[in-house]
């Protein structure tokens, strides 16, 4: 993130000469020569002098706003103020069915235990990992023999977290002084964390301490801690002083800390999984068999800085509610590191309109399972929309809708000023196209602005004299074939107004049975009725009505549409619709821009304004 | 957005910048090398001057400091806590900033909205929430025929609906309050409240004199200071500082006022009698259609025509050139007037300067001293 406080230019040579017109225009110094070497040395060390004070004022005032801060420490420091909880690394999971056949077998107990910290060990590409759980699973036995671990949700589902087991240790000193404990070790999963703490060393009874972030009520006996991340990346544990956020343990009090050691994102996508789990009844092992769910996913690195200069005013906006859409974005944001955008908008501005309801659509991180996408649905709803929302608001999750556009570029080539071909200069228009698409409308609640992409291809080489881009947007229906139905197809705006000259819906070709040709979908010239058209008997009428579309609303419908084949062995037909304003296109609620670049194309025209004599 | 910041906060000045360089230099220096403590103080005015650092390492002892800091470090505080907004959009941003915590703990509820509109907009706004006015079957709170009722209509009307009444076009403030306050998922409505603005100047008005309602209480006043008031109930302490000549009466019954009607052609005249209400003069009093000797309107006030010919003039303006706003409103054409008290034309008034001698002069009282064929 660039600083946007530049208060003084910090360049040596700029600050020389500037020094030297200053004192140039004192009477006193008016006639002194500033070449000369022994006041050029002054000022070269004056100089010197400015741009490193420069330096350190303008680092100063940087790291004081979380807008321009550059330190991570700054970051974390001041996302801390707006009660903002910095997301440490987080531990893969993995879920198991995990059973254990003791069929005919003799002297078998009715349940078994998995106790807490069972291992398994899995693996991918970077590795071996391993994975324990961390909390205990119980088997009854079928009858036949047959035990199948559940949770105490009776869920046949055992979840293993990625990461090694640590323990620390302290020993509380005197109350007179702050006590703070040091945990130097960057890669924490910090919602592993469990704090207990001993009345004496050698106690066996402990209280366990929870997060302060969990806390509904606070006194002088609340047992609270945090667990913040420290400028050098470690960890520090701290807990009240009796008033402030809860009771300090004792001095001579013994503090144990355990903790997964997690290796984050590169553990994702582990498949191969063994355990050495076994049970030994009358000398004979039988081993604990584990099939996974899912691959290993949700593994995370530390929250990077950006993410908290986004997420820690949105946060604090929040308040740990669930208001307005940016609250839900917030939270969801800053709670899932595998959602990489999120867009939500209130009912009333749904198609359709449903109040009492807030629309989600996630886009996941790449190499999600459809289950650990639903387990996150899952958690959000439980976790934060049920606990923190507006009461009978309900979420409704719904999927991201791609809209591809279609631009048809025209770039005016000066063949005098480069020595490109021109078809190079096509494909680095295209390329120019596709970085735009990637880096600037990838993601929700975009914005298509078609001046700002022709600037960029104005641009790219002075060879290029002028650009033009017709557009279309595109959506995609994947029809039942050899079926009569009836479809309903949304842009995300208006589409334009049917005119005499010029087709504005036209859909991809495909086959209808009885007709001898390829069919596509048009609308009828200066109407809003869709029309099928036989493309191979020079565009003769094969339906006259098999639906409208309406301009305004941006929305096409289909009836007693019934394809047999679709050509280009795709399962989908594309409709292309010229939209009302070409010039910006937003994405609104669920929709995600795509390029089609198999309908995206460059060409160029070689200016010759130069050499024409006649029209 | 124009600096406002104070100087002075009953604090201490952290700021002790000032030229050391004669202290810091060995004596001797003043008095064999003068030019060079001369040369050093004018590199430290460099720094302090323009756009150098000098200004930026001073900002640094305040530039958390919500009073004191500068606007462009002011404007990264509300990056920080309010959402990107700018503190340009505020007119008193550093008492915003401080709020901003309290606001977003309270969002979606009635405070927030009303709290939104004062911050963001300086502007009052009016919350009602459209359920109340729901027809439910067998509810006694609603009647057929009740002009508070309506029908469910899946819009506006139904449960999960706010209404906001605010003097502002919705499309100024949605996008913010959705972002701000509104609760997701509710319907939001508004209604725009168009309310008569209070100036010096005196602009043209459709109707300042509701004559034909037949209203018992003044809808609209002239006042000397206040300039143009619109009331919907009387409101003694206007009338305490409305000008000496200038009252305002009720029209009820009684107090029958004719406004005859001429046919120019003809010359003939219909007198349409109404409740009325309207300036009349101090020592005097209104007693019937006849005013006899207790003449209250000497010229009907035709609101269009009247304001018409004063929208430029500022209060001041009229004050100079009229006595009262009783003579304001009696402003005719030089002519012949009658007698204040027996309502005989009597003397040439020529204390207004706005009239023509070509224009129709009606008076609302009586019929043969009133028209001007008559005078």
């Amino acid at each position: 993130m660039a600083t946007n406080i530049t208060s003084t230019a910090l360049d040596f040579d700029n600050i020389k000469a500037s020094l030297k017109n200053y004192l140039k225009q004192k009477t006193e110094f008016a006639d002194y020569d500033f070449e000369g070497s022994g006041i050029s040395n002054i000022l070269d060390v004056l100089a010197y002098n400015t741009h490193f004070n420069g330096l350190i004022a303008n680092l100063a005032t940087n790291e004081s706003f979380i807008h321009t801060a550059q330190l991570r420490s700054s970051l974390v420091s001041h996302a801390e103020s707006l009660g903002y909880d910095i997301r440490s690394k987080t531990s893969s999971q993995v879920k198991f069915t995990a059973t254990l056949n003791l069929t005919g077998v003799a002297g078998r107990a009715q349940a078994y235990t998995l106790p807490i910290d069972t291992a398994f060990s899995g693996s991918n590409e970077d590795g071996t990992f391993n994975f324990l759980t961390t909390e205990v699973y119980t088997a009854a036995d079928d009858g036949t023999g047959l035990y199948t671990f559940k949770d105490i949700n009776d869920v046949s589902a055992v979840t293993g977290f990625e990461g090694t087991k640590i323990t620390k240790t302290f020993f509380v000193g005197q109350k007179t002084d702050r006590q703070v404990y040091i945990i130097p070790d960057e890669d924490i999963d910090t919602t592993t964390a469990i704090v207990r703490v001993f009345p004496t060393p050698s106690s066996t009874e402990s209280d366990e301490y929870t997060p302060l972030s969990r806390a509904i009520k606070v006194d002088s006996d609340s047992t609270y801690y945090t667990l913040r991340e420290t400028p050098n990346g470690g960890y520090e544990l701290n807990f009240g002083d009796g008033v402030t956020f809860g009771k300090a343990p004792d001095a001579g009090s013994k503090i144990v800390v355990t903790y997964l050691r997690t290796s984050g994102t590169t553990a994702n996508g582990c498949k191969n999984f063994t355990t050495e789990t076994s049970v030994n009844i009358g000398g004979t092992v039988y081993p604990l068999s584990i099939v996974p769910q899912t691959n290993s996913v949700g593994g995370a690195d530390k929250q990077g800085i950006e993410s908290i200069r986004q997420n820690a005013p949105a946060a604090f906006a929040a308040q740990q509610r669930l208001v307005t859409p940016e609250d839900y974005k917030a939270t969801i944001s800053a709670n899932f590191p595998t959602i990489s955008d999120i867009s939500v908008w209130g009912g009333q501005d749904n198609i359709p309109i449903a109040y009492g309801k807030v629309y989600i659509a996630l886009d996941f991180n790449p190499g999600l399972t459809e289950a650990a996408k639903t387990t996150i649905k899952n958690n959000i709803k439980t976790n934060f929309s049920d606990n923190l929302a507006v009461m009978s608001i309900t979420p409704e999750f719904v999927n991201p809708q791609e809209v591809y556009l279609e631009l048809s570029t025209n770039i005016t080539v000066n063949p005098d000023t480069t020595s490109k071909a021109p078809v190079t200069l096509e494909n680095e228009t295209n390329q120019v196209i596709k970085d735009y698409f990637d880096n600037t409308i990838n993601g929700f609640g975009k914005t298509f602005r078609r001046s700002n992409l022709l600037t960029l291809i104005d641009g790219l080489d002075d060879a290029l004299l002028n650009s033009r881009i017709d557009v279309k947007m595109q959506v995609r229906l994947v029809p039942i074939l050899n079926q009569s139905q009836a479809y309903e197809l949304i842009f995300p705006v208006a589409i334009a107004e049917p005119d005499d000259q010029n087709i504005i819906i036209e859909s991809a070709s495909f086959d209808i049975t009885g007709i001898n040709g390829t069919c596509k979908i048009i609308n009828k010239l200066g109407t809003n009725t869709l029309r099928i058209v036989n493309i191979d008997d020079n565009n003769s009428l094969v339906t006259d009505n098999i639906g409208s579309y309406d301009a305004i609303k941006g929305k096409l419908n289909l009836t007693n549409f019934n394809p047999s084949l679709i050509i280009g062995g795709v399962n989908f037909i594309k409709f292309s619709a010229v939209p009302q304003n070409e010039g910006n296109i937003i994405a609104l609620r669920n929709f995600i821009f795509k390029n089609d670049t198999s309908k995206t194309i460059t060409t160029s025209t070689i200016d010759r304004q130069g050499v024409r004599v006649a029209l | 957005m124009v600096e406002k910041t104070l100087t002075d906060y009953g604090r201490l000045d952290l700021n002790f910048h000032r030229s050391m360089v004669k202290e810091v230099l060995p004596e001797y220096f003043t008095d064999e090398y003068p030019n060079l403590i001369t040369f050093l103080e004018g590199y430290y005015e460099f720094l302090d001057s323009g756009d150098n650092f000098g200004a930026l390492i001073q900002d640094l002892y305040t530039i958390r400091d919500v009073e004191a800091s500068s606007l462009t470090h002011l404007d990264n505080m509300f990056k920080e806590f309010a959402q990107g907004m700018s503190q340009d959009f505020f007119k008193n941003p550093r008492e915003i900033i401080r709020n901003f915590a309290r606001f977003f703990r309270v969002k979606g509820s009635r405070y927030s909205a009303e709290g939104f509109f004062r911050a963001f907009y300086g502007e009052n706004v009016e919350i009602s929430f459209p359920k109340n006015d729901i027809f439910i079957l067998n509810d006694s709170n609603h009647q057929v025929n009740d002009e508070f009722s309506v029908i469910q209509d899946g819009a506006a009307f139904q449960i999960l609906s706010i209404m906001l009444k605010v003097p502002l076009s919705m499309s100024i403030w949605e996008e913010q309050y959705k972002k701000f306050v509104h609760p997701a998922g509710f319907f939001l409505s508004n209604e725009v409240l168009i309310q008569p603005k209070v100036s010096d100047t005196v602009v043209s008005l459709p109707a300042i004199f509701d004559s034909t309602k037949g209203a018992t209480l003044p809808v609209l006043v002239f006042d000397d200071n206040a300039g143009i008031v619109m009331s919907d109930t009387p409101d003694i302490t206007i009338i305490d500082n409305m000008g000496a000549t200038a009252y305002v009466m009720t029209g009820d019954s009684t107090n029958m006022v004719e406004f005859n009607q001429v046919d120019s052609i003809t010359s003939s005249w219909t007198a349409n009698s109404n409740n009325a209400f309207g300036l009349k003069d101090s020592s005097i009093s209104y007693t019937s259609a006849n005013p006899g000797s207790n003449r209250v309107f000497s010229v009907r006030m035709d609101p269009n025509e009247t304001v018409e010919k004063y929208k430029d003039d500022s209060i001041g303006v009229l004050d100079k050139t009229y006595r009262s706003i009783f003579d304001m409103a009696d402003a005719s054409s030089p002519r012949l007037d009658r007698n204040p008290i027996n309502g005989f034309p009597t003397d040439i008034r020529f204390d207004n300067t706005k009239e023509t001698f070509d224009q129709g002069i009606y008076d609302s009282h009586g019929r043969t001293w009133n028209y001007m064929s008559n005078l």
